[in-house]
């Protein structure tokens, strides 16, 4: 029988604000909290509330046949907590149904895991124990910032007793029906390796209201059939939570197909597993190794989003280079601050790939762009700096 | 009657700043000054009568007073006229109200600032005719054909200064005010050497008048408080070609080798700006030399008070005023020889702009040594004190008189 697998990503990071050179060494208020309170308001409001009563419903109304899986950043939880704690609720609802594992993940959802060992385990560990408290959940699946991935990972996952890992089913790793199956890590004892299949995600994700696209408008039973008629047992569909009402606005009809979804895939002979029972029921026929760094973002799939220019690797070197004096200090408002640095995002604000020549080259507003956001990180990073003297 | 092209508060540069000294040092001579600036704020001070040739303009045209000054974004005088025609684009597609105002590129702007001097000119007896770089130039030509006066040319700077490849729309206009001025007044002997080698206009039909610093009430030297832990080197102005904000960056390189601990920072921005952030981050720097954007009058004072070393190591500067800020400041100084300003003050530290390992060699040893830069400081106050707007006022005062017979 064919089986389905949904996750879905929640994360929103603190954004910087434009902190001014004379605030180095006075003020250590680095985060734009009048934007990322805006923004996660916004964003329950038109996503998250409304997705997870809709997911909520059909577990309730499928008995629990139609269920997935959920990797909540921790910054995420805390904004949540802070500025609209009825997603919490909501959440702490859908854990109740029986029909949601939730995954484990870097509580900043940063890209620690290539830079340093310590501390991503502390963060790792953070995470764990912020969804055991919340919802009473224990974590035995791990997904790493982005899908990123390398035989590292696998390394440091299987370490920290996870069972399996979830990253991207990237073409040039597996072919291009290879992510339909599990595989073991290889290098790992017995650590499981489930891959996106990014056609039939990103169908969803990017192209579902793409009006040039030649299958629009798509059709829960549409997909459920693409769904049924891949080769191999498995369909891993990992997506952004926020492609339900933010990607794509509600007038797009997005949670209609939703709603359609687990009875389409029923009727095209589809099962839907989450993670952990995957792992338990299909077993990996082949070993994969990468020593290179994968992950799900953009053509490349690898780390050039965060890493692929000067000032990215500057900045992000940067960071991690004062770690050691960061935790010395045993300040932990500063550790917080430099962890909060840490995620992923920050660094994404600093990439040059999709920079056209006019935002490159228009010098009347120095206040946005890569550059911005690079210049903005150093003189912040002064700051942390000096107070790792004090 | 003074053709200016900026006046504070609305001010991008050395420019405006020079402008009002020289307008306040005149009238402290009594003299009596009508400022025609593009545009202006509602408040002109005492000392003279501040008109704008916007209003001057659409008074003309319409018979009626329209007040848009507030609404308008200001334009920096030293805009290339690329980026005029590209800020103008965007003004124009954003709907904003500038573009009812403004035509797509800056030589119709100094043409229509032209025709304003003449309506003015023609309402108003004059003696003498005073413009401020090439902006401002055929205005002054313009005002001159319907005055009769005689036509003094100030120059600050010239185009040969600001770009590499010089707009030759530009370079005309200041080769026809050259020839058409009485008499032309250069900023340094530096600049007067540049006019004479690059537009040959005898050394004779020019003179030198210093810019003047504004102590306001500094009586005594700045003296530095106790070294701070990081010691901040810094750069001040626009990120352009004619700054040097290249060969900052890689005397702050060449710093920071022996001085990790260092930290430095450039304040403002320009078109070399993307530029020097890539090339800073490519060398891993980033977090060493930190670029802060555009900056307040009020932030460039706090940022300097801050500072233990600045450098200037512009290509071409005609004077420099920044310098004389820093100073004033009590801020240890590192000049460009390719600077008005450096002819002035002989006993300050100065290089070549590209010798950044002299640039580097002597702003060590005033990081080393904070009581050579006191003492430096000490040394040059007199000068300081000397160098009044007052004193430039006094000094242009006696090229009127030779101009204009005494009533």
């Amino acid at each position: 029988m064919k089986t389905a697998c949904f996750y879905f990503q929640v994360h929103q990071p603190y954004r910087m604000r434009n902190y001014h050179i004379l605030e180095i060494g006075k003020s250590h208020n680095y985060f734009d909290e009048v934007q990322n309170t805006a923004i996660i308001k916004k964003v329950a409001e038109k996503c998250y509330l409304p997705a997870n009563r809709t997911i909520a419903e059909l577990i309730r109304k499928t008995g629990a046949h139609f269920r997935v899986a959920y990797s909540l950043s921790g910054i995420a939880l805390e904004q949540m907590q802070k500025h609209a704690p009825e997603v919490i609720d909501s959440f702490k609802d859908l854990a109740q149904t029986g029909g949601v594992e939730f995954l484990a993940e870097t509580y900043y959802h940063s890209l620690a895991a290539v830079y340093s060992e310590g501390e991503f385990e502390d963060q790792v560990w953070r995470q764990f124990d912020t969804i055991k408290r919340l919802f009473g959940y224990t974590p035995t699946i791990f997904r790493n910032t982005e899908l990123i991935f390398s035989d590292h990972l696998a390394y440091l996952a299987e370490k920290l007793g996870f069972k399996a890992v979830l990253t991207e089913g990237t073409d040039w790793l597996v072919g291009t029906d290879g992510a339909n199956w599990p595989y073991k890590a290889k290098y790992t004892k017995s650590l499981k390796v489930l891959m996106r299949n990014y056609r039939l995600s990103d169908d969803i994700a990017f192209r579902f209201s793409a009006h040039n696209w030649s299958e629009f408008p798509l059709f829960a039973d549409k997909w459920a059939s693409w769904v049924a008629s891949t080769p191999g047992p498995l369909a891993n569909i990992f997506i952004d939570y926020e492609t339900f009402g933010e990607h794509h606005w509600e007038s797009s009809g997005i949670f209609n197909f939703l709603r359609y979804l687990p009875q389409a895939l029923f009727n095209a002979g589809v099962q839907v597993l989450t993670p952990c029972q995957v792992v338990e029921q299909i077993q990996p026929q082949a070993e994969i190794a990468t020593s290179a760094w994968i992950s799900w973002a953009d053509v490349e799939r690898d780390l050039s989003a965060w890493l692929g220019n000067e000032m990215q690797r500057n900045a992000m070197d940067r960071l991690f280079q004062l770690e050691v004096a960061v935790k010395a200090s045993r300040d932990l408002g500063l550790i917080e601050d430099w962890r909060r640095l840490s995620t992923s995002d920050h660094y994404y604000y600093m990439s040059t790939k999709f920079a056209g020549d006019a935002e490159v080259h228009n010098y009347f507003n120095p206040h946005q762009g890569p550059h911005y956001a690079f210049i903005t990180m150093m003189r912040i990073l002064n700051d942390v700096e000096e107070r790792t003297h004090k | 009657m003074m053709l200016g092209w900026e006046f504070p508060p609305l001010i991008s540069g050395g420019l405006g700043v020079a402008c009002h000294g020289i307008t306040r040092g005149l009238a402290q001579q009594g003299v009596k000054i009508t400022l025609l600036v593009p545009r202006s704020t509602d408040r002109s001070p005492k000392f003279l009568k501040l008109v704008s040739a916007e209003r001057v303009l659409s008074a003309s045209r319409s018979g009626q007073d329209i007040d848009l000054s507030e609404i308008i974004p200001f334009i920096s005088a030293y805009i290339r006229p690329e980026d005029y025609e590209a800020w103008y684009r965007q003004a124009f597609a954003s709907g904003s109200p500038t573009r009812l105002l403004y035509g797509p590129d800056l030589d119709y702007e100094t043409e229509k600032f032209a025709l304003a001097a003449s309506i003015v000119a023609s309402k108003t007896r004059f003696d003498v005719i005073h413009c401020h770089d090439w902006m401002t130039f055929k205005a002054g030509m313009a005002a001159k054909k319907v005055l009769g006066a005689p036509l003094v040319l100030h120059v600050h700077s010239l185009e040969n200064d600001r770009s590499v490849f010089c707009n030759p729309r530009i370079s005309e206009v200041e080769k026809q005010g050259l020839k058409a001025a009485d008499c032309i007044l250069c900023v340094s002997h530096y600049t007067r050497s540049r006019v004479k080698q690059i537009y040959k206009i005898p050394e004779s039909r020019m003179h030198v008048v210093h810019n003047g610093i504004d102590l306001k009430g500094c009586a005594t030297p700045a003296v530095r408080t106790a070294r701070r832990r990081i010691q901040q080197g810094l750069f001040l102005g626009r990120i352009t070609w004619q700054k040097g904000p290249d060969y900052f960056i890689e005397t702050a390189r060449i710093i920071l080798g022996k001085k990790p601990g260092m930290r430095f920072v450039l304040a403002g921005w320009g078109d070399k700006a993307i530029p020097m952030i890539e090339r800073v981050a490519r060398w891993g720097l980033g977090s060493k030399i930190l670029f802060a954007g555009f900056l307040n009058e009020h932030d460039v004072k706090r940022l300097l008070h801050t500072s233990d070393l600045f450098l200037m190591p512009s290509i071409s500067e005609p004077f420099g005023l920044v310098a004389l800020e820093a100073l004033s400041m009590g801020v240890p100084t590192v000049l460009s020889k390719q600077s008005g300003i450096s002819e002035v003050l002989t006993t300050i530290p100065s290089a070549d702009y590209w010798d950044t390992e002299k640039f580097a060699r002597q702003g060590m040893a005033l990081l080393d040594n904070p009581a050579l830069g006191q003492k430096q400081i000490n040394e040059i106050w007199p000068k300081l004190k000397d160098m009044s707007w007052d004193r430039t006022g006094k000094a242009i005062l006696q090229h009127y008189k030779r101009l204009v017979p005494l009533h």
